[in-house]
């Protein structure tokens, strides 16, 4: 448990008690004594105003990194509330990455308007960042970083350093680069400290390293980052060129939203950009509807595949007693199958040309799955039907699962081919799909072993 | 690079296959150690030791660390007992860790002969703490050094007990050990080499966690803060060891893939589903599936109930499984919401309340868009009556099991399970219930039929 940890709780009341007191005073000492992210927590459960009025009073030199650490929401609210002047002035007290994010959630001429009245170098540095794709590598990199020279010797590196120690985002890891900014290598911070003054910079140097192309995807920085345990990588252009950091921390930011994005596509949710707690009502029915709709569609179907077996129905009621079961469980082996899939898809842990080896597996676990089912089912046939309506249904429920768990594999592998998000094959999707098909094999099977 | 690496693979077998030892020598040299690994785990059994043997000694161990805990003890045993001696007693200690909680007692005992007396020590001290806490995951070699030393002795001290945990902070820590401050190195570089330590440690309290806190608590610590460690302490504040960002990537990573095989009612998986076994896979998955049936089998008892009205209006059937699937598809949808807002902490207790109300708004208006679009359907197949029927149950069907998905998960986690647990196919069974229920209530009602 940290030791600030118990009067996290009390810290809003505490803002709330200090933005009532004529100077900005006990504000200020509030400021001094939380960490910048419990602040910006516990400003974001204040009313909106309040959370306003925080800003409007202290001065950037406090509030840079607490607004860095708010919702994307949050930012462009308290944008909106600041003067132009001081909106600026925050902006400009940023590091390049976080005012990126904050320029990206304004509307263009906001932007541009806003970009203009930056220092030059400041907005000749964010143009360029803003120049890259959204979602790239170079969108989330800040060009602030520290290098030093590999002729230098440890004693002028660590001069260099501590000039600029205060631009760089981090200088645990610094970065060797010839006189044109060409990226050699890299050093630890805590390597110089404990080398011999005397000793070159090249010496210390370590010319392993692994680096990314500004245009690439953000995701592929997020896993490399993961996958050779990085503190910072490296961006560099097509020459080799150092163009800027990603450091780890921006990388769990990454990760983070982009699962959050895969467990809402597979509820056949929209992306919701908020979180849910903020969203507006419009917005979360926006982001449902589209897909409840599509499977309405789907659905319908499954009527017209019922309407088709009218005469068997009329003739053995009992059939649909044990439908939704039927197709239910179909729906639910799919779901099983698709969720492992995708999950696995996305976490690199099988690969697209996977399929037919999982594939040819999943007969087998769906074959167990459904004869398993069938027992069951044939039970409940026996009790509420007939022995004959039981072996119908039985065979049914054992096909119907069969096809739910090969659909549910093998969609999200179609997808990825297709170059669509697997995560696109949702349960709802697999569930509506496994419907229409489930009750045509259903009927198909009972009329076929009931002779109707 | 990702290309790269898949194309290392490739090369790899190749030369297994021209059992070239001199090229395999050569392309292990250049490949990178997360590369190998990664690279090994791809191979069959006979491949995986004869690449494996091929690595000079100080390699094999670092290749060992990137493996998966099934391959380490594949190849353990396989290895000579030098070799298993030699890779154990190089390992890390949280990598150490990680291997031997996954083993049976008697393994685990033959492994640990092994070793030399003191990591035996270390290592049962560590198994100790309750499986999944910090105490489990953190490395306990932490060099840590005295207020009142000059910073010129604390980094010859640092530099004699080379410590790879702790690379950008330097902790300091008095005769009890507990600990004092964790000091940025940057600081270091300010200051002067003949002052004392004590000049450089700040007002604020380091921010810790307790040794038997959850590891997944350290884990949102990690990303809360920005940190690139986060200190273990125990009881008195003592230092015990260090949790780094990239072990907290890792469990990220297996937490939300945990989440994800729950929601979709996969039982936890312990190995990607490229690997387990086709019978692991079945017993992971046929409980929640026959669990599911047998509470469908009340749906079925349902309809039963409703055999004379479903015989005199065999149209009513058509819909059936179109508003059902609606219902659970909206309670999917608003399960997965909740579920992921409180994985990510950004939803709490507070919330539930105004969530829920937000939520009855929207699920409203959208069983009212879906009835609507559903009545169109109701008024070919069956006139105006049942046109208003299936739109009214639509409206209700989606409105409750759109309540139900959201409420669903806040039940879960007041009787202390895991939110995520099944969520989605529970949501779909109980809004299958559910609706046959209200559709069949309604129909009687409003088309005055007998109630049976």
């Amino acid at each position: 448990m940290s030791p600030t940890e118990p009067d996290l709780d009390t810290l809003p009341q505490a803002l709330q008690t200090a933005l009532t007191a004529p100077t900005a005073e006990a504000l200020q000492s509030l400021c001094a004594e939380h960490a910048a992210p419990d602040l910006s927590d516990a400003l974001e459960a204040l009313p909106a105003q309040q959370m306003e009025a925080f800003f409007q009073r202290l001065d950037v030199e406090c509030t840079a990194d607490i607004y860095a650490h708010l919702e994307s929401d949050h930012q462009s609210r308290v944008f909106q509330a600041l003067d132009d002047e001081h909106a600026s002035r925050l902006v400009a007290a940023l590091s390049y990455d976080d005012a990126v994010s904050v320029i990206d959630g304004l509307e263009d001429e906001q932007a541009e308007s806003l970009l203009e009245t930056l220092p030059d170098e400041d907005q000749e540095a964010l143009e360029t960042l803003l120049g890259y794709p959204e979602e790239s590598a170079g969108r989330l990199m800040t060009p602030e970083f520290a290098t030093v020279q590999p002729d230098w010797s440890v004693a002028e590196a660590m001069d260099h350093l501590r000039e600029q120690s205060d631009l760089a985002e981090t200088i645990n890891t610094i970065f060797v680069v010839t006189p044109t900014g060409e990226l050699l290598g890299w050093v630890r911070l805590k390597g110089l400290l404990l080398s011999r003054p005397t000793t070159s910079v090249r010496e210390r140097m370590n010319t392993d390293v692994v680096s990314i192309s500004a245009e690439e995807d953000r995701e592929e920085a997020a896993h490399r980052i993961s996958h050779y345990d990085l503190d910072v990588l490296p961006v560099v252009d097509d020459n080799g060129h150092l163009l800027g950091i990603i450091t780890v921390d921006d990388v769990m930011d990454v990760l983070r939203a982009e699962t959050t994005e895969d467990f809402h596509r597979m509820a056949a949710v929209g992306d919701v950009v908020l979180s849910l707690r903020d969203a507006s009502m419009q917005l979360l029915y926006r982001k449902r509807i589209g897909w409840l709709v599509i499977l309405v569609a789907v659905n319908i179907l499954s009527g017209l595949a019922i309407a088709h077996f009218e005469a068997a129905i009329e003739t053995v009621v009992a059939l649909i007693f044990f439908l939704p079961m039927v197709i239910a469980s179909g729906g639910n082996a799919g779901a099983q199958a698709s969720t492992l899939v995708v999950r696995s898809l996305a976490t690199n842990d099988i690969k697209p040309q996977d399929w037919w080896r999982l594939g040819g597996k999943e007969i087998l676990v769906a074959s167990a799955l459904g004869a398993t089912l069938a027992g069951a089912i044939w039970l409940s046939g026996n009790w509420l039907g007939s022995l004959e309506v039981a072996n119908a249904i039985a065979l049914g429920m054992f096909l119907v699962v069969l096809f739910g768990s090969l659909f549910g594999l093998l969609l999200p592998f179609t997808l990825t081919r297709l170059g669509v998000d697997p995560a696109v094959a949702s349960a709802p999707l697999i569930t509506s799909v496994v419907d229409v098909v489930g009750i045509t094999i259903y009927f198909a099977t009972a009329v076929a072993i009931l002779g109707l | 690079m990702e290309l790269h690496l898949e194309q290392s693979i490739i090369e790899l077998k190749e030369l297994l296959r021209l059992d070239d030892r001199d090229g395999l020598h050569e392309l292990l040299d250049y490949m990178r150690v997360q590369d190998i690994a990664h690279a090994l785990m791809e191979l069959g059994e006979e491949d995986l030791i004869a690449v494996f043997n091929l690595l000079p000694p100080g390699r094999k161990a670092d290749v060992f660390a990137y493996l998966d805990t099934g391959h380490q003890i594949r190849l353990l045993e396989a290895s000579p007992r030098e070799d298993a001696r030699f890779i154990l007693s190089e390992m890390e200690a949280d990598d150490l860790t990680a291997l031997l909680q996954t083993l049976d007692p008697d393994t685990l005992r033959g492994y640990l002969r092994l070793l030399p007396f003191r990591a035996i020590r270390r290592a049962l001290k560590q198994l100790n703490y309750p499986e999944d806490s910090v105490g489990r995951v953190m490395s306990p070699d932490v060099v840590a050094v005295d207020p009142d030393w000059t910073l010129k002795r604390a980094l010859a001290f640092i530099r004699r007990n080379a410590d790879e945990h702790s690379n950008n902070v330097i902790f300091v820590v008095d005769q009890d050990r507990v600990l004092l401050a964790a000091i940025p190195i940057r600081h270091f570089l300010r200051a002067s080499a003949d002052s004392p330590v004590r000049e450089l440690l700040g007002d604020a309290d380091p921010i810790t966690i307790a040794v038997s806190e959850h590891a997944v608590e350290a884990a949102r610590r990690i990303q809360h803060y920005d940190l690139e460690s986060l200190p273990v302490v125990g009881e008195i504040g003592e230092l015990l060891g260090v949790v780094t960002v990239d072990d907290v990537m890792d469990l990220i990573e297996a937490e939300s893939t945990e989440d994800f095989h729950k929601l979709g009612s996969v039982g936890t998986l312990p190995l990607s589903p490229q690997e387990a076994s086709p019978f692991l896979l079945y017993r992971k998955r046929i409980g929640w599936l026959l669990g599911l049936v047998a509470f469908n089998t009340i749906g079925a008892l349902m309809i039963s109930q409703y055999e004379d009205i479903i015989e005199a209006v065999v149209v009513l059937v058509f819909f059936l499984p179109l508003l059902i699937a609606s219902g659970g598809n909206a309670g999917a949808q608003s399960s997965t919401l909740m579920v992921r807002a409180m994985a990510t902490g950004e939803v709490t207790a507070r919330d539930w309340l105004r969530l829920w109300a937000k939520e009855m708004g929207v699920s409203l208006t959208l069983g009212l868009s879906m009835g609507v679009a559903v009545s169109l359907v109701g008024l070919w197949r069956g006139g105006p009556e049942i046109a208003l029927l299936v739109a009214l149950s639509m409206t209700i069907i989606v409105t409750v099991a759109s309540i139900l998905g959201m409420l669903l998960p806040v039940v879960l986690n007041k009787f202390r399970l895991d939110p995520a647990t099944a969520s989605v196919p529970l949501v779909t069974s109980l809004a299958d219930i559910g609706g046959i229920l209200i559709y069949f209530t309604l129909a009687t009602a409003l088309l005055g039929l007998a109630i049976p």
